[in-house]
């Protein structure tokens, strides 16, 4: 017996989905071929994750925001994730971004090329909570969250964001 | 898919992520799950009208794969076919290394599906 699981996105429109990050992505993608663009790659990835971050809240500060009893996501953790995001150096800022049902913000790293190194990191205000995996290996904790990053999480992001296996 | 969508949500104090069976239904049968599941949402929720949500695949998970998680199925048919995982560990983070390994397995058994639909 198999059973669906999310399928349909309950989150909202994914990041990129809206008109702002749509351009965003737009000009990412142009840069791939046009090296010379006067904006850096990093630089536009920073905007992009920001304008999802801000489009997400748009759509996901209501409780019951998906139609199925998701929490709200609160001023407060959208701060604390945008905190987080402008603290990330731009080599790791290739994350995806989502809200979880219980109204807090996803940042979720795999590699494309080793698809077992992955990194799921949930911003809960003032407490990160993370699982990450590198093929074998599963590394968890629960951390709280001031002004930098643990240390820990960014080792796991530059494992596996590391493009050797 | 994301591994956001995996995550259970509290209800009446249980902790449950809310899947549909589909052994033996065809793809239109799957789209049209989809499609009631996004129109009960903008009944239900003004935020969920005012954005509506479109469809953009779904993740197959085969029971014995939440099996090797130690998660179980609770299966209410409300609607029919609907069912809960349920048996999710109290501490988030035990949750997210299951999803991550859920997202791992589930990619597997199911290429991404788009059944593109429109809301």
């Amino acid at each position: 017996m198999n059973y669906v699981a999310g399928y349909v996105q309950n989150t909202p429109s994914s990041p990129g989905v809206g008109d702002v990050a749509k351009e965003i992505a737009g000009r990412l993608d142009r840069i791939s071929f046009e090296s010379k663009e006067s904006c850096s790659k990093d630089c536009l990835q920073r905007e992009y994750i920001n304008s999802a971050l801000i489009e997400l809240y748009s759509e996901c500060s209501y409780e019951g925001w998906d139609g199925h009893g998701a929490a709200a996501l609160s001023e407060n953790v959208k701060r604390r994730a945008s905190d987080l995001v402008r603290n990330l150096p731009n080599e790791m800022l290739t994350a995806d971004i989502d809200i979880t049902p219980d109204g807090q913000v996803a940042m979720i790293w795999q590699n494309k090329r080793f698809p077992t190194k992955l990194l799921t990191l949930v911003i809960g205000g003032d407490t990160l909570y993370y699982a990450c995996r590198i093929g074998g290996q599963r590394f968890k904790n629960k951390l709280s969250y001031g002004f930098v990053i643990p240390h820990e999480i960014r080792t796991c992001i530059t494992l596996v964001i590391n493009p050797g296996r | 898919m994301k591994v956001t969508q995996l995550l259970p949500i509290k209800i009446e104090n249980r902790l449950e992520t809310s899947v549909y069976g589909i052994a033996g239904c065809k793809m239109s049968d799957i789209r049209a799950m989809c499609q009631d599941w996004i129109d009960e949402a903008a009944v239900k929720s003004i935020a969920a009208k005012q954005n509506p949500r479109n469809c953009y695949g779904y993740a197959k998970i085969g029971r014995e794969t939440l099996n090797t998680t130690n998660l179980e199925l609770d299966i209410d048919n409300n609607p029919l076919g609907h069912a809960n995982i349920i048996g999710w560990p109290l501490e988030y983070e035990d949750r997210l290394e299951i999803v991550n390994e859920l997202k791992l397995l589930a990619a597997k058994f199911s290429p991404r599906v788009t059944p593109n639909l429109e809301t």
